[in-house]
């Protein structure tokens, strides 16, 4: 059985029963989970397919690639929905407490998972123009679920969050145009084949940078990551937890998937680019966090620090970067989402982000304190937690290839992590509780735990389980380098 | 052709990034309107429209040279129904703010305090 395209097809089903069942709250979640529950085994079975077998294809309509639109399932990609699947699964569970389906949040759960089909769909597409219409589904779906409850700062926010958006996808669709015009094919294997046939360096100038621009706007890299900070952490922390996990990612993931294709004999140009955008990337993110203190904010711009990380495992480009990106993902998705869904908790007992009104914590919560503490210690790159691998990797990629001033960057933004996570620990765990605050009277809610507990087991196991893990990424680092193998299964042999 | 159609596009790309940049928020809506069928008409005119014939093929002993691509069209059909649903959800969203601030002005967006 084909399973690459079922779990996005799960996604879209479950969005509209979700949708259909609108006016019951209790069946909602349910019917919610057990759809998630669907798509992480479907998503299992197709990882484990592709590892023992190799790329799996789907061509829709039987329209032999290039002329139809092609899923493919390569090592790269099923890493990617292994994990979009697990937060699925996650989200799902934190909702039982989490959060109220009533109200507009009626209509959480059938945009969550219509959002995920565009999530699923942009990782599993090999067609350009494809990827764009998963874009924009992700990207409307994800407008409406940021301003959710329809408070005022959630409208400011949104307001931002979607103009900025419809100028990344005009430019990602004027690049894709063009390149259309000048290529005639839309099939990503396709253009690369046509363009190590006929190299056209102006051609590709232009689309990149316009792709550039698109994708760096998606991802939130240095000159266009203002808009982040400003929008994510105003809505729901379970939206913002999986906002923070995915959708960035989704643009990093694309700019993987596309630069090794179109840039086959102009990659040098790209490089200087995609290593300053990087280093500026983590300084500007690391640097907004040290001064803030609200806790969704700081974690923010910390996502904005991280992707500096990736964006230079991307720069690097040779096969143990890339390998070291992809183990980078895995890792930051987890851990980033777990760390959103532990202050999702805080939020929910205080009311409210301002770690300076906060206190107390680790009296009244050894577990939330614990989950809390591996995630922050995974993102300041502790070992032997996932996220000092995914550091080390990345760094030692920037050493052998000799890029001495970021490797200083990168250890340097690593210790400032560290800094503004201890930060939120003393603020919010450590000291007592200031004058006029009192102690939150709730109880932690039994969804989010569990989720958070998953999220935590899964960092340290990571952690523990680096090697074979690094193993299968490199699998799909060598793919992404050299795409002959995408291409040849594409395309067949001809 | 090419040149006149070109023209028109940098001249829509113009008033768009124009439209956008205003502070009313009604006129970067018009902005956003106008960015997005710049885009239809550039993919529409890059994928090449004036070759000769419709590609409708009836005998094998037409020149494929001459017929033109049908799948810019395509594209341009997909992108106009995405842009149609994009911009009502921001008239929506656009109106909500209005409800709420009662102001189209976007520098009276409150930057919530760092707090």
């Amino acid at each position: 059985m084909n399973l690459v395209v079922s779990p996005m097809v799960i996604s879209v089903a479950a969005g509209f029963t979700t949708l259909l069942l609108y006016k019951l709250p209790a069946v909602q979640k349910i019917a919610s989970l057990l759809f998630s529950i669907a798509t992480a085994v479907v998503s299992y079975l197709l990882i484990s397919e592709v590892y023992l077998n190799g790329t799996q294809i789907i061509n829709f309509s039987s329209w032999p690639a290039p002329f139809g639109i092609t899923y493919v399932a390569d090592p790269f990609a099923v890493i990617m929905v292994g994990i979009t699947a697990l937060i699925t699964l996650g989200a799902s569970i934190y909702t039982f407490g989490g959060m109220e389906f009533k109200d507009d949040y009626c209509f959480y759960a059938p945009f969550f998972h219509l959002m995920m089909a565009g999530v699923f769909g942009a990782f599993l597409t090999g067609d350009i123009f494809h990827l764009y219409v998963c874009f924009e589904l992700l990207l409307l779906a994800s407008f409406i679920l940021i301003i959710l409850g329809r408070e005022k700062q959630q409208i400011e926010g949104g307001l931002k969050y979607v103009m900025i958006n419809l100028v990344s996808s005009a430019l990602f669709l004027s690049g894709l145009g063009l390149l259309y015009g000048k290529i005639g094919a839309l099939n990503l294997a396709e253009i690369a084949v046509r363009l190590q046939a006929a190299p056209d360096p102006g051609l590709v100038l232009m689309t990149g940078t316009l792709f550039v621009i698109a994708f760096s706007i998606k991802a939130a890299l240095f000159p266009f990551n203002f808009w982040l900070p400003s929008s994510y952490h105003l809505c729901h922390p379970l939206v913002s937890g999986v906002f923070a996990g995915l959708l960035t990612k989704v643009g990093i993931y694309a700019i993987l998937r596309i630069f090794p294709i179109i840039l086959v004999h102009d990659l040098a140009y790209f490089k200087t680019l995609f290593l300053v955008i990087a280093g500026l990337t983590m300084i500007t993110g690391v640097f907004g966090a040290a001064v803030d203190y609200n806790s969704r904010r700081i974690l923010s711009f910390h996502i904005i620090s991280q992707l500096g990380y990736i964006a230079l495992g991307v720069a690097i480009f040779t096969p143990f970067a890339i390998t070291a990106t992809i183990f980078y993902f895995i890792h930051h998705i987890i851990t980033k989402t777990n760390l959103f869904f532990s202050v999702g908790l805080l939020n929910q007992l205080f009311g409210h982000d301002k770690i300076k009104k906060m206190g107390g914590m680790y009296k009244q919560s050894w577990l939330l304190s614990l989950l809390f503490m591996i995630s922050a210690l995974s993102l300041a790159g502790i070992p032997p937690l996932s996220g000092f691998f995914g550091k080390f990797f990345i760094l030692k990629a920037a050493y052998l290839d000799e890029q001495w001033l970021l490797l200083f960057i990168g250890i340097g933004v690593g210790a400032l992590t560290l800094f503004s996570m201890i930060k939120i620990w003393n603020e919010a765990f450590w000291k007592d509780l200031p004058e006029g605050v009192s102690a939150p009277t709730g109880k932690l809610a039994p969804g989010p735990v569990l989720a958070t507990v998953i999220f935590a087991a899964s960092i340290v196991l990571i952690g523990v389980y680096a090697g074979p893990l690094f193993d299968f990424a490199k699998i799909a680092g060598e793919q992404i380098v050299d795409p002959s193998t995408y291409i040849q299964a594409v395309l067949g042999s001809r | 052709m090419e040149l006149f159609w070109s023209l028109i596009i940098g001249l829509l790309f113009a008033g768009a990034v124009y439209s956008i940049l205003r502070r009313s928020l009604a006129k970067n809506l018009f902005g956003f309107i106008i960015l997005s069928n710049a885009i239809n008409l550039l993919i529409f005119t890059a994928g090449g429209y004036n070759r000769g014939a419709a590609p409708f093929i009836k005998d094998s002993s037409i020149d494929f040279n001459i017929i033109t691509d049908p799948l810019p069209q395509a594209l341009i059909l997909t992108a106009i129904v995405i842009g149609f649903g994009v911009i009502s959800f921001c008239i929506a969203l656009y109106s909500l703010f209005y409800s709420q601030n009662r102001t189209d002005d976007i520098d009276k967006l409150i930057n919530e305090e760092v707090a």
